[in-house]
């Protein structure tokens, strides 16, 4: 089991990346909050070493996307009406940004971790291929149709990379 | 675009209060982990206890299996078929009956555990024994054991015969041929007298040699000997009240 102090540094390192993650996968803060509480567990219980800060990154990241995709599949939770909708959390971000974070949570959940992982933490496809366990020329398809659905949804507007 | 992605994301955070009780929660998690832990790791005292309770156990099984492992056979045949197996110190660990008259004589009487010498006295001393130890029967004990071992059971065998009051036999047998009878659902004394018989008539089975009894058996190697010239040395002993060893079976089977 990791050290008390290594868990909470942790916490306060990754906790917005893992906040993003819930939040574009699950849009309801009491669904979020139970799948960020569980990933940190599991970080605690996770004994192996990590290579290096970047392969610690990409283990958590893996963990929330399974976790996240483990609590939708679950059929109870899947039919229940989350106690907060989405415009309520929206309403947290400003005006400017709501079309844009609006156009991402309403991509297909297979679009939506590629384009988060490539245009906001910066990944290459290699690397998203290794996270999320998927072959490079699946990830860049993904990347390709899922930067035309967003193209379509603000208008036109090109997105770079 | 990315700028905008960025942007929009970096709007969404993990409040202070979100982590705090994220930590809260770990924290009794671990609480909860170590205390399952501790309960579940046993103190060196009892994992020292509980190693030598494993051992006893080991040691205590295999010394009963040990003790319990047939190391010889004592084959009981007149018609009644009894089989004695046994173990390393010479006492019963199993008794067999391998036809009806066999189990008759078996049915009121408690061998196991027993010397085989007072095995073997209580069942020739059974009064439902009378009945076929007659003038005319042959009453013979086969030995199957380990060289070492044989001529001991055959000395308390012959004591045993001697002290019965009735004309016997024992005859040594080589142990290899116990598995083989059992498989043909004989003793291994009367499928030993098959094997003899065989060698002179080879369209005798083992299912005649079932239904026949050992003086039948017995009298035909008999007539097949003297015809050939042969004589088994103990064919020939017709005194009453003794018992006579042979070996000679080994020359047939080796």
């Amino acid at each position: 089991m990791r050290s008390e102090p290594e868990v909470n540094h942790a916490v306060e390192k990754y906790a917005d990346m893992i906040k993003h993650v819930c939040f574009y996968h699950l849009k309801n803060h009491a669904d979020a909050e139970d799948v960020f509480q569980n990933v940190f567990l599991k970080y605690m219980l996770h004994d192996e070493p990590f290579n290096n800060a970047e392969h610690e990154k990409a283990w958590l990241l893996r963990v929330t996307i399974n976790s996240c995709k483990d609590y939708l599949n679950d059929f109870f939770r899947r039919n229940k009406i989350p106690l907060e909708t989405l415009a309520e959390i929206e309403a947290e971000v400003p005006e400017e940004h709501r079309e844009v974070l609006e156009a991402v949570l309403s991509l297909p959940a297979k679009y939506k971790d590629v384009i988060y992982l490539h245009y906001y933490e910066g990944y290459k496809a290699d690397e998203i291929g290794k996270i999320l366990d998927k072959k490079e020329n699946t990830i860049y398809s993904l990347l390709s149709r899922g930067r035309k659905i967003l193209k379509e949804k603000l208008g036109g507007e090109e997105i770079d990379g | 675009m990315t700028d905008k992605i960025h942007k929009a994301f970096d709007n969404i955070k993990a409040d202070g209060q979100l982590k705090e009780s994220t930590k809260q929660f770990l924290s009794a998690s671990r609480k909860n982990q170590t205390s399952l832990v501790l309960a579940k790791r046993p103190t060196l005292r009892n994992k020292f206890a509980l190693a030598c309770l494993a051992i006893l156990l080991i040691a205590g099984i295999r010394g009963y299996l040990w003790i319990q492992s047939p190391v010889s056979y004592i084959s009981i045949d007149v018609n009644p078929s009894i089989e004695l197996a046994l173990n390393r110190f010479d006492r019963v660990v199993s008794v067999t009956a391998y036809n009806p008259e066999g189990e008759e004589i078996l049915k009121d009487l408690s061998l196991k555990g027993k010397i085989y010498t007072a095995a073997i006295d209580e069942i020739v001393e059974n009064q439902a024994m009378d009945i076929y130890i007659t003038e005319d029967s042959e009453l013979i004990f086969t030995i199957a054991a380990n060289n070492s071992h044989e001529n001991n059971i055959s000395t308390g065998v012959q004591r045993c015969c001697g002290h019965s009051g009735h004309s016997s036999h024992s005859i040594s047998a080589d142990p290899g041929i116990v598995p083989q009878a059992h498989d043909n659902g004989l003793s291994f004394g009367k499928y030993y007298a098959y094997l003899q018989l065989v060698q002179y008539d080879d369209t005798i089975t083992v299912d005649d040699c079932r239904d026949m009894s050992m003086s039948e058996i017995y009298r035909l190697i008999t007539i097949y000997e003297s015809n050939t010239g042969y004589t088994d040395p103990y064919i020939d002993n017709t005194d009453s009240g003794g018992c006579h060893q042979s070996h000679g079976g080994h020359h047939h089977l080796h």
